[in-house]
């Protein structure tokens, strides 16, 4: 008799626990999903697994990362773009697959502008030009003179035709005026390896995968793209001190389901800030050779236009023709 | 130079000798052993699954057993190979053919111990030479570029024709409908998708691990429902658990060629493992006095190809070690851990922090002895397994390879690849085709591809860059002398005889 008491006051319990539930203020009720659209260990993956348990203790409900790569990351970005807007999916975005590939694949299942709601940029990154010791040119201003006077020779790698890095470098043919033979490669540890074996003479990738490879010196750093100099070589001038105007960074954030609440997003974008400031991830990712932002939802929409924009217009540029 | 190195490995027992990380060495064989017999969960998810564990842990401890998890499933993965006939990973698909055999001749336990035996004679060999020639053997690694891969791939494939053991034709076709399915996916060069069918899932082409469960996995366990009265052949003859005397006898010198043959191609990024498993034993088969009993229980067909994974698996490590370049998505991983730790792998790593270089060396020994006390009085509770009765077992091996297949990228589109793969290899089964040529093909093909395109691109469409470069003219001319062989009309009535079954 009086178990059967307790069972129905558990059983209504639940009920109303489940009833409110459905209620912003109380958000979140159950557990939230971080969708990487890359394979674990890439710096997205990283980023996100570091900020998964902050969030985790802070909104008292899991926070779980799940990768779902495929399509260079078009694949979990469209299922983000389709998730329920309630605010438990979240979508781990980068420059790549929000501002660059819409532009350079047919196949982009989703409109950037459109179909997220940005919640923040959490990291700037920069891309590194390198080459190895036994290659005749040490310095960006050499590399461009050795291309102008071995026209269509030097050849240079990166992460696929039409990614990232492959567009920053062709911006930077177009603004210092060289050609060059372009070798696509599929992944950083490829590229750096083969430039260090002298396969290929120049390689363009973010600096995380590099970097170690440049200070033991088995590795020469022709330049970093970020518009300031890097933290990590303050005497390295930029490719922008070479090539006036140029400047080329990436950046790694979340975004969510369009029409998610505006107090769902402003909750996440300010509990993500406050995990990328703690210094224990906030030291892994200078460590990293990132920058740490933490600002508003509208910074992050205003960096997507800009830099789909701009994005946008380098293609048309340098006449590239969508795959 | 001598007592440098007993220094350094001094140094290094020392470190693995601490209480915690032995522990964790253990957690991590134990850890890798269970992966590595439940088909398709591989170490890839479970070290991204553990990663954010390794991070309150110290770098060595993580290293210690994030390397365990991987080595482990090694080891583990050769059981489902030998027990019913599904390999948990690539490199393990060449110890089916005979392993899975000798199981149905109620010789599982032989089998079993023959792979935890080979294994381990290979990781120890494999630790030494990680320990001494490490750096030197890193410079390797540098000089193979695309036209070197390319080269030595096509030597690989070459050599898959001997890996069948019905007729060569068949071999041939299941090798080309193999690259013909390796080529759905993007174009690494242009970015074109290709026989994608405006399926978003197929953009990074079919995966491997679905269509091997599928190929092998479904389609025996479909089959072995059709032999109703066979089937209790298989389960009553248990045997005995250890190898005969003469089995020892046969089984020392393939162990010994398959370590050298796998610790030499181990520090090759890609597909280093793979092909030597597939190499060992195709070498195994061509030399071997037992060369007709190939395939149909051959204890050299198990010994070869799983010393030389396991030595593969445990010189993979040397790239990484020595130059910070992971040799497979396993590797990538730990690199991503060593960062998180705020370690920049690469050369340096051995000089600035020798307990760490070391230790981890060190307890790659250790771990390869703890699995083999582990796995040998396992052996036993394994083959009971067999005894299980079909409708128990068959039943969850289905659930697991679900599971496991889905975990690859959270996808069920991966378990719909692995069913309509199923249904292929069932038809293969009846057409009496072998599925591991067209494996080897279907891994092989998209990096011969790659690295021919990229090789013609960097030599601007001259193809004697093939040729001019030594190391990759030496194999193209391995390979031909190789074709030579298989085809030259008188050899090729031996051959017959050799190959074909009747």
């Amino acid at each position: 008799m009086k178990l059967k008491t307790v069972v129905v006051l558990l059983v209504a319990a639940a009920f109303l626990a489940m009833a409110a539930g459905g209620q912003a203020d109380t958000y979140p009720s159950k557990p939230i999903k971080i969708i990487v659209p890359f394979p674990p260990g890439n710096t997205m993956d990283i980023m996100s697994r570091l900020v998964g348990p902050k969030l985790t203790e802070r909104l008292g409900q899991p926070v779980i990362v799940e990768n779902r790569p495929g399509a260079s990351g078009m694949l979990g970005m469209d299922l983000v773009a389709k998730a329920p807007p309630d605010g438990y999916t979240v979508g781990a975005g980068q420059g790549g697959n929000l501002t660059v590939l819409p532009h350079t694949s047919k196949n982009c299942p989703y409109d950037a502008l459109k179909d997220f709601a940005p919640i923040a940029i959490s990291t700037t990154n920069y891309l590194v030009i390198f080459t190895s010791p036994t290659q005749p040119f040490k310095t960006l201003p050499e590399m461009i003179a050795y291309a102008k006077a071995h026209p269509g020779k030097l050849t240079v790698s990166s992460n696929g035709e039409g990614g990232f890095p492959h567009l920053a470098f062709e911006h930077l043919r177009l603004m210092a005026g060289f050609t060059y033979n372009y070798i696509p490669y599929k992944g950083s540890a490829q590229i750096a390896t083969d430039v260090m074996g002298g396969q290929v003479q120049v390689g363009i990738d973010g600096v995380m995968a590099p970097s170690p490879h440049i200070k033991s010196g088995r590795l020469v750093l022709l330049a970093p793209t970020g518009k300031t100099r890097a933290a990590f070589w303050p005497d390295k001038p930029t490719a922008g001190e070479t090539v006036p105007g140029y400047e080329s960074g990436g950046w790694f954030g979340f975004v969510a389901p369009p029409a998610t609440p505006k107090e769902i997003v402003n909750k996440l974008n300010s509990e993500i800030n406050r995990a990328m400031k703690s210094p224990d991830v906030a030291d892994k990712m200078v460590a990293g050779g990132m920058a740490v932002v933490a600002e508003s939802p509208k910074y992050a929409e205003e960096v997507i236009k800009s830099d789909y924009a701009k994005y946008g217009k380098l293609v048309r540029d340098i006449g590239f023709k969508p795959q | 130079m001598e007592l440098q190195f007993l220094n350094n490995l001094s140094l290094g027992f020392g470190v693995a000798f601490q209480l915690w990380n032995l522990f964790y060495c253990l957690v991590g064989v134990l850890l890798g052993t269970l992966i590595g017999v439940l088909p398709g969960i591989g170490p890839v998810a479970t070290i991204a699954m553990l990663l954010p564990v390794t991070f309150g842990l110290s770098p060595i401890t993580a290293m210690i057993m994030l390397a365990g998890i991987y080595y482990g499933a090694q080891y583990g993965g050769s059981t489902t190979s030998i027990l019913v006939n599904i390999p948990g990973e690539a490199s393990s698909v060449v110890t089916c053919l005979d392993g899975y055999q000798m199981a149905r001749q109620g010789r599982a336990g032989p089998a079993l111990a023959t792979a935890a035996i080979g294994s381990f004679f290979a990781g120890c060999v494999s630790t030494v030479a990680v320990a001494m020639f490490a750096p030197p053997l890193a410079e390797v690694a540098l000089k193979f570029g695309p036209s070197e891969y390319f080269s030595l791939m096509v030597f690989g494939l070459v050599g898959a024709t001997v890996l069948a053991h019905g007729s060569l034709l068949k071999a041939i076709a299941m090798v080309l409908l193999g690259l013909l399915l390796g080529v759905v996916g993007t174009d690494a060069n242009s970015g074109v998708l290709r026989f994608s069918f405006g399926i978003m899932e197929l953009a990074d082409g079919l995966g491997f691990i679905g269509v091997a469960m599928g190929l092998f996995g479904i389609a025996e366990i479909v089959s072995t429902l059709e032999l109703k009265g066979e089937r209790e052949v298989f389960t009553s003859k248990l045997g005995r658990l250890l190898p005969t005397k003469e089995d020892w006898k046969r089984m020392w010198k393939p162990i010994l060629r398959g370590t050298a043959f796998g610790a030499a191609l181990g520090i090759l990024p890609g597909g280093g493992a793979l092909l030597a498993s597939f190499g060992a034993y195709a070498l195994e088969k061509k030399t071997s006095r037992y060369g007709h009993e190939f395939g149909k229980g051959a204890i050299e067909g198990v010994a070869a190809p799983e010393s030389a994974n396991n030595a593969a698996a445990q010189t993979s490590f040397i790239p990484m070690l020595t130059l910070g370049i992971p040799s497979n998505v396993v590797m990538a991983l730990m690199i991503g851990a060593l960062m998180i730790q705020g370690i920049a792998p690469g050369p340096q790593v051995m000089n600035e922090m020798p307990k760490l270089f070391w230790g981890l060396i060190a307890s790659m020994w250790i771990g390869n002895l703890m699995l083999l006390v582990l796995n040998l009085p396992l052996i036993g509770m394994w083959i009971k397994m067999l005894t299980m009765p079909y409708r128990l077992l068959y039943p969850s091996i289905l659930v697991f390879m679900a599971i496991g297949v889905y975990s690859l990228s959270n996808s069920p589109f991966d378990v719909l690849l692995m069913a309509i793969f199923g249904i292929i290899g069932i038809i293969f089964t009846k057409l009496e085709c072998e599925p591991a040529p067209l494996i080897l093909g279907f891994i092989l093909g998209p990096m011969m591809e790659e690295n021919l395109r990229r090789a013609l691109m960097i030599s601007q469409g001259d193809p004697m860059i093939l040729f001019t470069k030594p190391i990759s003219a030496g194999f193209l001319i391995a390979a031909a002398i190789l074709l030579v062989i298989v085809l030259a009309p008188a050899i090729r009535k031996k051959r017959e005889e050799v190959f074909v079954e009747e």
